[in-house]
């Protein structure tokens, strides 16, 4: 009787128990790597509230750092097809996702969005999607002109007495498709930092932006660009000497 | 012994069949289906609350209900009322015992974007926004433990959160999510903008939008023009695309000092100090006062802020690239058209939909 019993409580749970706790095999973990960011002014440590001096002696503040880097491959092997930074969001994480570290020694890709995805509804593309407008936001302009490529803004002491008073701000919104640049760096350093996340480190020398070797920028002159025509010339210089700042480690 | 077996059968069933009557409630829970408009991009739903049409109605019946202030005369709605594109008229709103606070009240309107709410941004979504409101002592002044315990009290309430959550008890976690879930519905996107930002993207119109399209007027696509022009408004660096917005915190030249330190407030940075969350300007036309404090009464206030009344200040813009003239200068012909482009951002279908009234 009494086995009756058990028998009549087992069969009841076995047939009206949720199905929420199947036991399930334990997944292997999926390899992911995370793109690091380094950001300093010839060395010195930088941030959003840090000052320096520019080649010409002016006092500079940066206040925002954005850029859109897309198809970063090595080869064949396609480690993401859009990363967005914004430096105040995250100043140290470029991007993290799936990916397997050791393919990716060396890594190619764009500065910028190619004509092909610049000019798409950046509201019809998946939410998981880096250009998608809602994770783009500000950066991006509109549907001809596409996205803004490389956002630099900030404020300077230009005048000669140097008093510390920010007398004007300096904008420039790097975008269009004549200004995509690629870039290419190898021998990439992963670093282990659990069994399945490695992350590699790239450096971003600020003050490249002005003072690049081929471009010299002079905020005092050149103080604004939204890439309109016209402004062409300097935006080239920025996004030159942006790339030319940006290094693999 | 067959009685015995029976209703240790019966028993069982009872004591291990668990959650087989939340899961029925569950699969009768109805999925909600947004109405979002095609040149949107897709609204992100948070995984712990999926929207239902059971949920979406007790957050609507939440929404306009007073019983959620201490004395029972304020509900969300008071201050983020219909007619005025789901704002406030007062500058500052008037809550229990006539307190009132110290910035305008925001607009309610594609909120399902947002990525920060408030003026200042301190919280991170819209359902850690809607806790907020309720024990506010200037607002509506309730703790929720006594919310709560109103709310069970209600003969219809309890009834509707079991429906719409499926599971019995009522919290103010639960409370909040309902509202969400309304809230993520008030989407506008049938405005005679969307008919122009459509036309300039080449997207299809559809024959109702055709007819809305061979409306707009000369002077409303010169006011386009002067809105994203860089030499014109320049109004596009924060006000752009379909939401009409960018989601970030910007000072756009009100002050010289803050006595409202903005951003600051949430994150001690110095360079956020004197930023607030920039707006939509959907239904901009009926939203007024305008900025965080409602200092300006009409669009032509706002418009000549922008044009003559920048104030430089250590955090202002760097967008805001006349500032150091004192702004885009705009002459009197130059205003209007910009104010005739504004108002076509009013939606008067968002405004007048029923869905989005009291129950």
């Amino acid at each position: 009787m009494k086995q009756l019993y058990i028998l009549i409580t087992i069969g009841t749970i076995a047939l009206t128990g949720c199905k929420d706790d199947t036991l399930q095999e334990p997944k292997a973990p999926v390899d992911r790597v995370r793109l690091e960011l380094t950001t300093h002014y010839d060395g010195a440590p930088f941030d959003l509230n840090t000052v320096h001096q520019t080649q010409e002696g002016y006092t500079v503040q940066f206040t925002k750092l954005n850029f859109i880097l897309t198809n970063l491959e090595n080869g064949s092997e396609i480690l993401s097809d859009a990363m967005v930074y914004k430096f105040e969001n995250n100043p140290s994480l470029i991007w993290e996702g799936v990916g397997d570290f050791t393919k990716f020694s060396s890594l190619s890709g764009n500065a910028g969005v190619d004509t092909n995805e610049n000019h798409l509804d950046p509201a019809g593309l998946a939410l998981t999607n880096p250009l998608n407008i809602q994770n783009a936001g500000d950066m991006h302009w509109g549907w001809n002109p596409g996205y803004i490529f490389l956002m630099v803004e900030g404020k300077a002491d230009t005048t000669a007495a140097q008093n510390g008073v920010f007398d004007m701000n300096f904008l420039y919104h790097v975008g269009k498709d004549p200004l995509l640049r690629n870039f290419s760096f190898t021998d990439l350093t992963w670093t282990r930092l659990n069994d399945s996340l490695h992350s590699a480190t790239l450096s971003l020398d600020m003050s490249k932006i002005f003072n690049g070797t081929n471009h010299d920028v002079d905020i005092k002159l050149e103080r604004t660009s939204h890439t309109m025509p016209g402004q062409e010339p300097l935006s080239t210089k920025i996004i030159e000497n942006f790339l030319e700042g940006l290094t693999g480690q | 012994m067959w009685t015995k077996i029976i209703v240790w059968s019966l028993f069982s069933t009872i004591l291990f069949a668990c959650s087989k009557d939340k899961l029925f409630l569950r699969e009768t829970m109805t999925p909600y289906e947004l109405d979002i408009p095609s040149h949107f991009p897709e609204m992100p739903i948070p995984v712990d609350n999926p929207m239902t049409v059971q949920g979406v109605a007790l957050g609507r019946k939440l929404f306009y209900d007073k019983q959620l202030s201490l004395d029972n005369t304020v509900s969300c709605a008071t201050c983020h009322q219909a007619d005025q594109g789901f704002s406030d008229p007062n500058q500052f709103s008037v809550g229990v015992n006539g307190a009132t606070g110290t910035r305008q009240s925001m607009a309610l309107v594609n909120l399902g974007w947002q990525t920060h709410f408030f003026w200042d941004g301190r919280a991170g979504t819209l359902e850690e926004q809607i806790l907020e409101p309720v024990p506010n002592p200037v607002e509506m002044h309730l703790e929720w433990p006594e919310a709560v315990s109103r709310l069970s009290a209600d003969p219809l309430y309890p009834d509707m959160f079991y429906t719409a959550f499926g599971e019995e008890g009522i919290t103010k976690e639960k409370t909040s999510k309902a509202i969400a879930q309304f809230l993520r519905t008030m989407i506008s996107g049938k405005s005679k903008y969307d008919i122009m930002y459509k036309v300039q993207n080449s997207l299809p119109l559809t024959a109702d939008e055709q007819v809305i399209m061979n409306s707009i007027t000369v002077e409303e696509w010169a006011g386009m023009d002067m809105f994203f022009s860089l030499t014109g408004g320049d109004c596009l660096h924060c006000h752009d695309g379909p939401l009409m917005q960018v989601n970030l915190f910007s000072n756009n030249g009100l002050d010289a000092t803050f006595d409202d330190e903005g951003r600051y407030l949430v994150t001690g940075n110095m360079n956020d100090l004197g930023k607030f969350k920039v707006p939509t300007l959907r239904n901009i036309e009926l939203t007024a006062p305008y900025m965080h404090d409602g200092r300006f009464e009409t669009l032509d206030e706002v418009i000549l802020h922008y044009s003559f009344g920048i104030t430089q200040s250590s955090t202002i813009d760097p967008m805001i690239e006349f500032a150091s003239q004192g702004g885009v200068q705009l002459d009197p012909q130059e205003r209007e058209l910009l104010k005739t482009f504004l108002k076509t951002f009013t939606d008067y279908e968002f405004i007048n939909d029923p869905d989005f009234r009291a129950p």
